[in-house]
């Protein structure tokens, strides 16, 4: 490589040669030299003759253009005797991005006589051939300047106008090649570290600097060249026939390390200097970026493309400088063009200001030319070296495009079949492709693996069985209909869907997640091979999210995108946000809102539109109907599988919504109940606790909520807890408002809560909010349901043993307690009632009780049930089944859980056969201002609604049948076979028939002394035993390992025999 | 399509139901917990046709379920990519049309509706039309639709189709 010459006596490559040599001198003093070899080279001689007369070019190239050509004659007499140049040349073919700098020592003087002759003469051997047109360029180089320039103009007057005469033998055959590598005979190439990482560039000039002063000291460097790396970092190469010549020539210079000097192996030489191009893929159309010249930054699209030739037509906005004058108009200023340094702005060329300013305008077919340049339909054609130009990675903006179309549909179209050259390729292996550009055209095949910008791909086609290697940007995606995607890039980068459509550069895709339509360009898709459900989540947000947008505003989360959240907000719209800019994620998990009816609806509730925007607007269409997301105040985010927008997700009024199953709602079928029952705040139901129906819970102490599913999947589970309990006890009552604004007003209660109640005022038809406090029950003395708070947040130990207290904090209540437990009361001077058979003292119409050991308890204790024993999810105070309670059927109806008919839990059957008469308790109201007497004769009973449930069945259990559709079996005593959800299969012996009876048909039959017998209710619940004896109300079970167990009798049921 | 296949399921079964009628209750199980069910290995398990074995039950440590390995055999219901299916069109809007075929949903983008039928939102029910209304596709219409693709998810599957091939779209009203 080194010395030898690629000789063609043709003096274009030695210009490209200086163009490049131009461009890549870094320092400083060369800069407007790089400037100028921007410029065509016809302007670059032309600009030599007049100087001041080309409005092109930058007004500092004027000034400069002295001192240019002083270099310039510097550079050619140091070019002189040297066979470096062809280096360069050889370097020019492989790549012409080469960063190379040369300095040349003198090659004739100031070598060591020995070597230099016997190194020329081996050169000249070599390469006599060479070497003569190697003479003959020298002859050229010792012209006069004139002559030089003359030869330039001749030469390139043309080439300007795009009319390429390059010659062709640029282009050497492989021997010339050959002959051009480095022999042994030629100097070496030293590698020599540069301590000052960056300085490379730097560390070049210097020793230019000193080999120029040595040379004038007449004691020359003895090194061939320099060559620095673009992108090798701490390393120069120098180009010299010894070390000892480098290290003389780097001596003094303190970033280089003169101890670190190698010498680089003869075949690796070649490859020290190749440079692999990547060539620009430019293609016609395309965009790109002007990286010199007044039109530095500009963009431009391609017009046309030699890469041979290393040009390229752009088209471009011109920046003619329409205030300066032309031709006749121009003044003195005018010529002297002197510090003019602004940059025209860019505008479409204008022929009649041209005129304005006296330019003289030409007509070449549909061009005019202005100034030498062409320009059509107001832009400006021109050719521009390739190196010229940015063409990767640029990014048009839409501004920028939109200059460059003539009408806003090319735009349109611009806009999807604009191919930017990207920097990086997305290509996977597995990624299925078609060979854009090439003689492969078409050809589709699937990506084996990638190598940078190397795609091996296997194609399929039936003669082409062989893996091939293609450059990146010779293939783009392809995709079929159907095909899963995932968006790597855009708007909707990390989404993923199914391709719906393929079009020419753009692919629709079917966004996973929201149902949108994408349309994405197919390199920014790739196929998905594990189907994921797209970005839910970005950082702390995920889909469906509420958030606080502001104080007043907040949005549901509809979807993600790579740096945006689009959210609908309570109004209706959706915006598009920073995750930043999100105050709050909110969570609202126990809002709750009345509805359209006034129902109180929450979230998960299944509603319907009724009202409003999102109303039925035809009889046809579907009701809108969903699950609410969120509540926020009266707006309500719903979710709906059939809304289309938004991910099926919309806001309304709390008021325009009907909750499904509820009161007016046609649709009033079981199910819905059902959903509501386990879905919205159930006011009645309490906190599980030990479920009966499980023997495996028999210890009666697991926690509340894991009964175990049953069969059939009923309603298992209530909600285990709510916070805004209804107080039912109040609600049908009529009140007087003792205090606010609406003092002294009376009204009936229609909804209440802990804390506050809904008043239907009897003098305005309207409903009000009422605080607690400030209502009183008329007929009643007592101040404030809640009595002022007194019970209200007061605690009560619930407990379903039968041996337990309930305790009371309530001032004005009076506890029942049955049996054996005895009541705590905190103060209140009431005398509570003692157990068995006696009547509890009732105070205005409060706390009903039972004799059972269970406390009722209403309003108090924040918001807890208190709970029964065992019993699953029932709500204590509304034990006795059938006796039903004027007020809650009055507010409640047909939502009333307990009567739902479809829910088997909550249907309570009667029992019987027990002391308990489950008839008797209907006396009690506990709507009745004044105090009933309770009067049943049983110490302790199972309440009936827990007999009712069934929950207490299990298969051998005596049971005795009270009432039955065939009345043969009223009365007979049958044995539980099978259960199944509140009914059972019954095995009469006395009949020897089988019958089904419900829960509400049959009672427990009580054991004698030594029956086998199972406890079916309280803590004990499940265990069996035989009943050792009975004292009182209380009965002594032995167990299997013989352990003995006191409990209620009435908690027992007689087992069958057989059983055991 | 569809397949008759062996499959397998564990039904876990609560101790209350251990008696006489055991096989019953995990029969009666087995069909509530599979027959409906979607897995996107087999498709939609559309009805239990014989039970082959019920092995023996192991009891869970701890809990006091049981597990009994059933073997059973099943119709399920798979869709493919370039099936040709009828469909009752479920719901129509200016995206496209969504219809049901069977368990399976599918929707039809609005771009594999042939372009000669357009999406007409103001007549008395959304439908799509051809100019001329020969052809007009609106809710519970039968549609005749190949599928272009499947999404495959853990219990559900979801599938786009298309009309734009011969033979395709509404199919004829006897």
């Amino acid at each position: 490589m080194s010395s030898d010459e690629s000789d063609d006596a043709d003096f274009e490559p030695k210009q490209n040669n200086r163009d490049d040599d131009d461009d890549d001198m870094v320092s400083d003093p060369e800069s407007e030299e790089d400037q100028k070899s921007e410029e065509s080279p016809k302007k670059k001689s032309k600009k030599r003759k007049i100087e001041s007369d080309d409005d092109d070019e930058d007004s500092e190239e004027d000034e400069d253009s002295d001192d240019d050509r002083h270099k310039k004659k510097k550079k050619k007499k140091n070019r002189r005797p040297r066979g470096m140049d062809f280096i360069l040349d050889d370097v020019e073919v492989d790549s012409d991005d080469a960063e190379e700098e040369e300095y040349e020592s003198g090659d004739d003087t100031g070598l060591e006589p020995k070597e230099r002759e016997e190194a020329e003469k081996r050169m000249r051997q070599m390469e006599a051939e060479r070497r003569k047109k190697e003479e003959k360029r020298a002859a050229f180089l010792n012209m006069p300047e004139e002559d030089i320039e003359k030869y330039f103009e001749e030469k390139y007057k043309n080439s300007s106008s795009g009319g390429a005469n390059f010659d062709d033998d640029d282009a050497l055959d492989d021997i010339s090649q050959h002959g051009l590598l480095p022999s042994t005979k030629d100097p070496n190439l030293w590698i020599v570290k540069c301590m000052r990482m960056g300085e490379e560039k730097l560390v070049a000039m210097q020793l230019m600097r000193k080999m120029i002063a040595y040379e004038n000291r007449g004691e020359p460097l003895q090194i061939k060249s320099v060559v620095v790396k673009e992108g090798l970092k701490g390393l120069i190469y120098i180009e010299a026939f010894k070390q000892s010549h480098v290290a003389q020539a780097i001596d003094g210079i303190s970033a280089l390390n003169s101890f670190t000097i190698t010498m680089v192996q003869i075949k690796e030489m070649v490859e020290v200097l190749r440079v692999v191009k990547d060539i620009p893929t430019l293609k016609q159309g395309m965009y790109v970026r002007m990286k010199r010249t007044m039109f530095k930054d500009d963009l431009a699209q391609v017009d046309w493309v030699d890469i041979s030739e290393g040009k390229v037509g752009l088209r471009l906005l011109p920046r003619i400088d329409y205030t300066r004058m032309r031709g006749a108009l121009r003044s003195e200023n005018d010529k002297l063009g002197s510090a003019k340094k602004k940059k025209p702005a860019p505008r479409p060329f204008d022929i009649d200001r041209i005129k304005e300013i006296g330019g003289e305008v030409t007509q070449d077919g549909d061009f005019h030319i202005f100034e030498g340049s062409s320009y059509r339909r107001g832009f400006l054609y021109k050719a521009f070296p390739i190196n010229a130009i940015m063409a990767e990675g640029v990014k048009p903006t839409l501004a920028e495009l939109e200059k460059f179309q003539e009408t806003s549909d090319d735009l349109k179209r611009e806009l999807e079949l604009t191919s930017v050259s990207e920097s990086a390729h997305s290509f996977a292996p597995g990624d299925l492709v078609e060979v854009s550009e090439g003689e492969l055209l078409n050809l589709i095949g699937k990506i084996q693996s990638v190598d940078g910008d190397k795609v091996v791909i296997l194609p399929e086609h039936e003669d082409l069985k062989e893996p091939l290697t293609l450059n990146a940007w010779e293939i783009k995606k392809r995709f079929k209909q159907g095909d899963h995607v995932k968006i790597l890039a855009g708007r909707y980068e990390g989404d993923t869907g199914l391709v719906v459509r393929v079009e020419n550069n753009l692919v629709v895709v079917l966004s996973d997640l929201s149902m949108h339509e994408m349309k994405v360009r197919p390199r920014d898709c790739q196929l998905c091979a594990d189907v994921t459900t797209g970005v839910d989540s970005l950082g702390q947000f995920q889909f469906h999210d509420l958030v606080m947008l502001d104080a007043q505003t907040v949005g549901v989360i509809v979807r993600l995108e790579k740096e945006n959240l689009e959210v609908l907000n309570q109004h209706g719209k959706v915006v598009r946000v920073k995750p930043q800019s999100i105050q709050a994620k909110k969570l609202n998990h126990n809002v709750t809102t009345t509805d359209s009816q006034q129902n109180s609806i929450q979230v998960k509730d299944v509603v319907k539109v009724v009202e409003g925007p999102y109303a039925t607007k035809r009889d046809r269409e579907d009701e809108k109907q969903g699950e609410i997301l969120h509540i926020f105040r009266f707006h309500v985010f719903v979710h709906s599988r059939k809304h289309t927008e938004n991910g099926g997700i919309f806001v309304v009024k709390a008021r325009h919504l009907l909750l499904v199953g509820a009161k007016g709602g046609d649709k009033r079928n079981d199910l819905p109940q059902m959903n509501r029952l386990l879905s919205s705040p159930n006011p009645y139901a309490s906190p599980r606790h030990p479920g009966l129906s499980s023997p495996a819970h028999s210890s009666g102490r697991t926690s509340g909520g894991q009964t175990p599913s049953s069969l059939t999947g009923g309603p298992g589970g209530g909600p285990k807890q709510q916070h805004a309990r209804r107080d039912t006890a109040i609600i049908g009552k009529n009140v007087k408002i003792i205090g606010g604004p609406l003092k002294g007003h009376f009204g009936i209660v229609k909804d209440a809560t802990e804390t506050t109640c809904r008043v239907e005022m009897h003098s305005s038809c309207k409903t009000m909010s009422v605080d607690r406090c400030r209502v009183m029950e008329v007929g009643d003395d007592s101040v404030g349901f809640g009595s002022g708070g007194v019970s209200m947040y007061t605690k009560t130990p619930m407990q379903g043993g039968d041996s337990r207290t309930p305790m009371y904090g309530g001032s004005s209540k009076t506890p029942m307690y049955g049996g054996s437990a005895t009541p705590m009361y905190g103060a209140g001077g009431k005398t509570p009632m003692y157990g068995g058979a006696h009547t509890p003292g009732h105070d205005g119409g409060r706390t009903p009780h039972y004799a059972g050991n269970a406390t009722p308890h209403y309003g108090a204790d924040g918001g807890r049930t208190p709970a029964y024993g065992g019993d699953g999810s029932r709500t204590p105070h509304w034990g006795d089944g059938g006796a039903s309670t004027p007020a809650r059927h009055n507010i409640k109806e047909d939502d009333d859980p307990y009567d739902a008919p479809a829910s088997p839990a909550y249907n309570v059957p009667t029992p019987g056969g027990m002391n308990f008469n489950p008839r008797t308790p209907g006396g009690f109201d506990y709507t009745a201002p004044s105090p009933m007497t309770r009067n049943y004769s049983i110490e302790q009973a199972i309440p009936a609604h827990f007999l009712e449930s069934g929950d207490w069945m299990v298969e051998n259990l005596v049971v005795e049948i009270k009432n039955h559709d065939d009345d043969r079996f009223v009365d007979s005593e049958g044995i539980i076979t099978s259960v199944d959800q509140g009914s059972c299969t019954l095995f009469v012996p006395s009949m020897r028939k089988q019958c089904r009876a419900e829960a509400d048909q049959v009672v427990p039959v009580r054991p004698q002394q030594g029956d086998w017998t199972r406890i079916i209710y309280g803590d004990d619940m499940g265990v069996t035993g035989v009943l050792k004896s009975e004292f009182d109300n209380e009965g002594v079970l032995t167990l299997d390992d013989d352990t003995q167990r006191a409990t209620t009798l009435a908690f027992l049921c007689k087992l069958h025999r057989e059983s055991r | 399509m569809f397949f008759h296949l062996a499959l397998d399921h564990e039904v876990s079964l609560h101790p209350k139901y251990f008696g006489a009628n055991l096989n019953e209750v995990i029969k009666s199980k087995l069909f509530a917990e599979v027959e409906g069910t979607c897995t996107g290995k087999h498709g939609f398990v559309i009805a239990v046709t014989t039970i082959d074995t019920i092995g023996h039950g192991i009891i869970q440590p701890g809990r006091g379920f049981v597990i009994y390995p059933v073997k059973y055999k099943a119709i399920v219901f798979r869709p493919f990519k370039g099936q040709v299916m009828d469909a009752v069109v479920n719901q129509v809007n200016d995206k496209g049309i969504f219809c049901d075929v069977g368990p399976l949903s599918c929707f039809i983008s609005r771009h594999c509706i042939p372009p000669d039928m357009e999406f007409d939102p103001n007549g008395n029910v959304p439908c799509y039309k051809t100019v001329d209304e020969s052809v007009v596709i609106k809710g519970d219409d039968e549609i005749r639709v190949k599928l272009i693709g499947t999404r495959v998810d853990a219990n559900d599957i979801f599938s786009i189709g298309t009309l734009m091939d011969d033979y395709l779209g509404l199919c004829s009203v006897e």
